[in-house]
């Protein structure tokens, strides 16, 4: 546990120096290490950013160990890392641990550090559309992301349409990205796993910030409800662009922010229970309202919400025993607001789609000998999905109109049980064996689906080891997205009797070692295949039809993706930061859609790179920049027209034909390649102690050299002078709009 | 219409929030004429019961060029059927290749364009589409149905058992320009559609009917019509056409296409062409019209 907090910390390392016998303490702080015939145990316990401790333990107090490390001095880390494991030593094959606090280093966009932006400049993740935060994780699609907060999945990580993530870095502890190796307690996503764990609350002293940025306010506050016992963190954000633009708009009413609220309570019955309370609630809003000059009002809205909350009990059975059982509630709401009034008409109309889940789950670690790590659990989840609702109501001259219309609303229930095996087969080699079965019930349908999982580390030389990793994985809830433009009006659907789930079959090779105990290295080659991918069907239009079934927009077909990914990372001393590349392919095939043939996905990016690093200058001022390089997005579009006889469609010759018609060419899906992509970004960080807070001025540039990253492209159809024969004539324009320039921001921040 | 208004307000907001409006973030590219390779294309389509077919050629160019279509009269065009090779000569007045060939009974036929080292090919096997709907018949219908005050058109289509058929309907229309009003007798294609659940597609001039949901039974359709232009119309026509599979996808597709380009939430559709080694159709179909004076 951090020594001021008591905040157990995830994943920090245990070695028996007697022994040489390692261990690592899991989501809850709880480890366990069996020692036979040595007496007198010495242990070092060490965490990134913490100072390490000795300890000896005698049989007295060796059951129920509370150890706590203290966060380091600037000077004494780049000695302490020495005794952090390396890349080399662990078994996780394409996982990546990031800490708040290393993200709050990094360049903030408009004022606002990103945990879903600084993933992104990690290989192997890609962040789609400029500026969003959604993750396309090694050739998958946004939805085949199990983003959990403390166990419970998220359905909507974006605010404002995406462009901020949903997670509030203050109330933040630990971040694991698992994007191949996936242990076996791990399932429902084909393509990732971002566990984020929300800090618990100090338990012996009130500390508190509060931020204020061009966009977003932010406040937070943690302390002891009973000292030692039982704490409580409270953290809540809200933007406010509505509060700065409003005074130019001239508009009847404007409202357009963004809001979330954490919160959670830890209570420690005894030394063996421990219960916790959290929650999570954000919002979106952006609401318009015109009065027009006859006095008609007109007004749009648009706003979506998530609520999450959870009950979680730690109960240490034994000293090598350890269970974890959760209830949760996931809810996710988009709506679309309409109102027109008039003297003679006074109308309303409303659109909501959503999923709601309860969700029952217990993990339970179980230490039998040192070299067994053993984790088995279950998990019961009923779904709600509601495709959208539409409703039409109020008055005008033909009468009083009441209409609902709705695509029924769907149920089903999702299971699974795991068992997976950490097992240390000698000092080199390493295994995480594991099996994941999981089932799905809905329309009267049931599927099965057994998943096994390897990953293993071979270490053949002192600072380097070889890693691979096997893993299949099943999805049975998606999101229809359009690949055109992502949207909130997104909607999430289970598999149907028609729709099949989503398969995926991975495999992982690598190599990993360390430099001279300061950088990290790894190379890493994956292929990933998956079977019964969603995406519309040509033509169709991704805003819910009420007059079709929503099943009938879509289609099923194969996925392909592969490639390398090479990362070097330096997480100690002044200079600290990482530098990615990824080369790899990415393709789609479906038989109704580009003529059966396979074609690149949307986000297929050849290359993808990044450099992120910060320097501490100073104990007051820090400096951060980062660069990101990518292949452009692949497009369909009309790239060439050619001339076709308007006589043709009348089926009759007899007329030859005076004008030319034209047709658009589009002989590929996603023919078309965007611009490539690139941006740096910097930010410097002034911190000072005040007598009462220590402040922080966080001064950030969002892309420098203000490249124009497309967005999206459009045509535009003119009509110009033919030059040469003076006739009007149809001119295509193709244009590829940017939305992010040379953005500034500024950020102040008070801690205590 | 409150379904449409609410789309609109969709769109509005998120692109207003997006800042796609006149928000001063938006930066825009012009492409310019990026290298494109072109392609050809070659559009035919057999008019049933006429013994001349036309083949029309063109080079692609790139999307914002005007439209400076280049005549290709140096191709050389032939149709293979039965071993022996009927070739086409270029007509300078109407720019198509043509040849008298009978329309065969009973047989696959194959198109070739040879153009700049590069041979386009396609299939199309006969015989065509038989008659839709008899012609008088149809007269009759038109005569017999059409409301013009409120702008719909009720139509019935005996569908032929024995083979799938493919059906394009459009109407036009002789009016007044109501912009130009000295502009008297002026043709104008119809916007037209049908919400019969029957129909396949209706785009915005077209609407698209197969019958795999009717196969050899009659269908009543009620096809809603009307211009943006024309006024005090003279005349009416409606024009059914009974093509081949390839046809009704070239242009089925060629209509999605124009509409997918001018909606940012429709997904691209890929133009459906059976030219190997370029684009466009080679397709049979049959054509009936009936015009009806107000």
């Amino acid at each position: 546990m951090e020594e001021s907090t008591e905040e157990a910390l995830i994943s920090a390392h245990i070695i028996e120096l007697n022994s040489n016998t390692s261990s690592y303490t899991n989501a809850y702080g709880f480890f366990s290490i069996s020692l036979e015939n040595i007496t007198d145990p010495t242990f070092v316990i060490s965490y990134v950013g913490f100072q390490s401790d000795t300890i000896r333990v005698n049989e007295n107090t060796a059951e129920n160990l509370k150890i706590f490390l203290s966060i380091s001095s600037l000077q004494t880390i780049e000695i302490e890392a020495s005794k952090e494991e390396n890349v080399e030593d662990r078994l996780d094959v394409g996982q990546l641990k990031l800490t708040a606090k290393e993200i709050k280093k990094l360049p903030a966009f408009m004022g606002e550090t990103d945990i879903l932006k600084a993933i992104q400049l990690t290989p192997g993740v890609q962040s789609g559309n400029e500026g969003l935060s959604s993750l396309y994780v090694r050739g998958g699609g946004p939805d085949q992301n199990l983003v959990i907060l403390d166990d419970v999945p998220f359905y909507n990580t974006g605010h404002a349409l995406g462009i901020f993530s949903v997670f509030n870095t203050d109330a933040i502890k630990d971040i694991n990205l698992i994007k191949g190796g996936f242990p076996a307690r791990y399932g429902g996503r084909l393509s990732s796993v971002l566990d984020i764990r929300m800090k618990e609350g100090n338990m012996n002293e009130f500390h508190g910030s509060a931020s204020v940025s061009l966009i977003a306010a932010t406040a937070t506050i943690e302390g002891p409800i009973k000292k030692g016992k039982t704490s409580f963190l409270f953290s809540a954000r809200r933007s406010y662009p509505d509060l700065l633009v409003r005074p130019f708009l001239r508009v009847s009413r404007f409202k357009s922010f963004f809001s979330d609220i954490n919160l959670k309570v830890q209570h420690k019955i005894n030394d063996k229970h421990k219960v916790y309370l959290s929650a999570y609630t954000g919002r979106d809003l952006f609401e318009i309202q015109e009065k027009e000059e006859n006095g008609n009002i007109t007004g749009n809205g648009v706003d979506w919400r998530n609520i999450i909350s959870s009950a979680r009990w730690n109960y240490q059975i034994s000293p090598k025993l350890f269970a974890n059982t959760s209830l949760s509630y996931a809810f996710y709401q988009i709506g679309f607001n309409g109102t027109f009034k008039s003297s003679t008409a006074d109308l309303k109309s409303a659109y909501r789609s959503g999923i709601r889940d309860v969700r029952l789950k217990t993990n339970i670690d179980f230490i039998p000998t040192p070299d067994h790590y053993i984790k088995f659990g279950g998990e019961l989840v009923p779904h709600r999905y509601n495709p959208g609702a539409l409703v039409y109501n109020g008055q005008d001259d033909s009468g009083v109109l009441d209409t609902l219309l709705e695509v029924g609303a769907l149920t089903s229930i999702e299971s699974n049980i795991y068992l997976e095996d950490t097992w240390k087969a000698s000092d080199r080699l390493s295994f995480n064996i594991g099996f994941h079965l999981s089932s799905f019930h809905v329309e009267g349908e049931n599927y099965f689906s057994p998943q096994p999982r390897l990953s293993l580390n071979y270490k053949f030389s002192p600072r380097m080891s070889i890693k691979a990793a096997f893993s299949t994985m099943t999805q049975y809830i998606n999101l229809l997205s359009s690949e055109v433009l992502t949207l909130p009006t997104d909607l999430w659907v289970p598999s149907t009797k028609k729709i099949k789930p989503q398969n995926s079959l991975q495999g992982s090779l690598g190599l990993a070692g360390t430099v001279k105990q300061k950088v990290q290295w790894s190379a890493e080659v994956f292929y990933k295949k998956m079977d019964n991918v969603l995406s519309y069907k040509e033509g169709a239009n991704f805003l819910l039809d009420f007059e079709n079934n929503w099943q009938n927009k879509i289609t099923q077909g194969t996925g392909e993706a592969y490639g390398i990914e090479l990362f070097v990372r330096k997480k100690f001393g002044k200079l600290t930061g990482w530098t990615g590349y990824t080369l790899s392919w990415n393709n789609r095939q479906f038989a109704d859609i580009n003529n059966g043939n396979t074609f690149p996905y949307r986000f297929d990016r050849r290359h993808d790179a990044s450099i992120v690093a910060s320097y501490e200058l100073s104990d007051r001022i820090t400096i951060a920049a980062n660069w990101v390089y990518g292949t452009g997005n692949a497009v369909t579009i009309a790239t060439q027209k050619f001339a076709i006889s308007p006589d043709y469609e009348r089926g009759v010759f007899e007329i030859p034909g005076s004008n030319i018609g034209e047709r658009l060419v589009i002989d590929e899906k996603n023919n078309y390649r965007l611009s490539n992509y690139h941006r740096l970004d910097a930010s410097i960080n002034f911190f000072k102690q005040k007598k009462r807070f220590e402040r922080t001025i966080s001064i950030s540039v969002y892309n420098i050299y203000n490249h124009i990253n497309p967005y999206y492209t459009r045509v535009d159809e003119r009509t110009v002078v033919d030059p040469t024969t003076g006739d009007l004539t149809r001119q295509f324009l193709l244009e590829e709009v940017g939305i992010l320039p040379f953005l500034p921001s500024i950020a102040y921040k008070a801690k205590f | 219409m409150m379904h449409k208004h609410l789309i609109k307000n969709i769109l509005f907001c998120c692109l207003l929030f997006l800042g796609c409006g006149n928000d001063p973030f938006v930066n825009v590219i012009d492409l310019g004429d990026r290298a494109v390779e072109p392609v050809y294309a070659a559009t035919a389509q057999w008019a049933f019961q006429d013994t001349l077919l036309r083949v029309f050629l063109s080079q692609s160019i790139f999307i914002s060029t005007p439209a400076n279509y280049v005549s290709l009269p140096d191709a050389t065009v032939f149709l293979r059927h039965n071993e022996q090779e009927d070739y086409f000569t270029f007509n300078p007045v109407t720019n198509y290749f043509e040849s008298e060939i009978p329309l065969p009974t009973n047989e696959t036929m194959e198109l070739f364009v040879e153009i700049d080292d590069q041979v386009l090919s396609a299939k199309q096997t006969f015989p065509a589409p038989p008659l839709a709907v008899d012609l008088a018949d149809l007269e009759r219908i038109v005569n017999d149905t059409m409301i013009v005050e409120n702008g719909h058109i009720d139509i019935s289509i005996s569908d032929n058992p024995a083979m799938s058929s493919y059906y394009i309907i459009e109407m036009e229309g002789i009016g007044v320009n109501q912009v130009y009003p000295d502009q008297q007798n002026i043709v104008g294609a119809f916007g037209i559609g049908s919400d019969n659940p029957l129909v396949d597609h209706s785009s915005i001039n077209k609407v698209f009917i197969n019958d795999n949901e009717f196969n050899g039974n009659e269908i009543t359709l009620q096809i809603f019509y009307g211009s943006i232009f024309l006024i005090n119309l003279k005349e009416v026509t409606l024009r059914v056409r009974s093509v081949s599979k390839e046809g009704y996808d070239f242009e089925l597709s060629s209509a999605r296409i124009l509409e997918s380009s001018s909606n940012p939430l429709s997904e691209p559709v890929i133009l459906k062409s059976n030219i190997e080694n370029g684009t466009g159709v080679f397709s049979v179909g049959t054509t009936y019209e009936a015009t009806v004076t107000l």
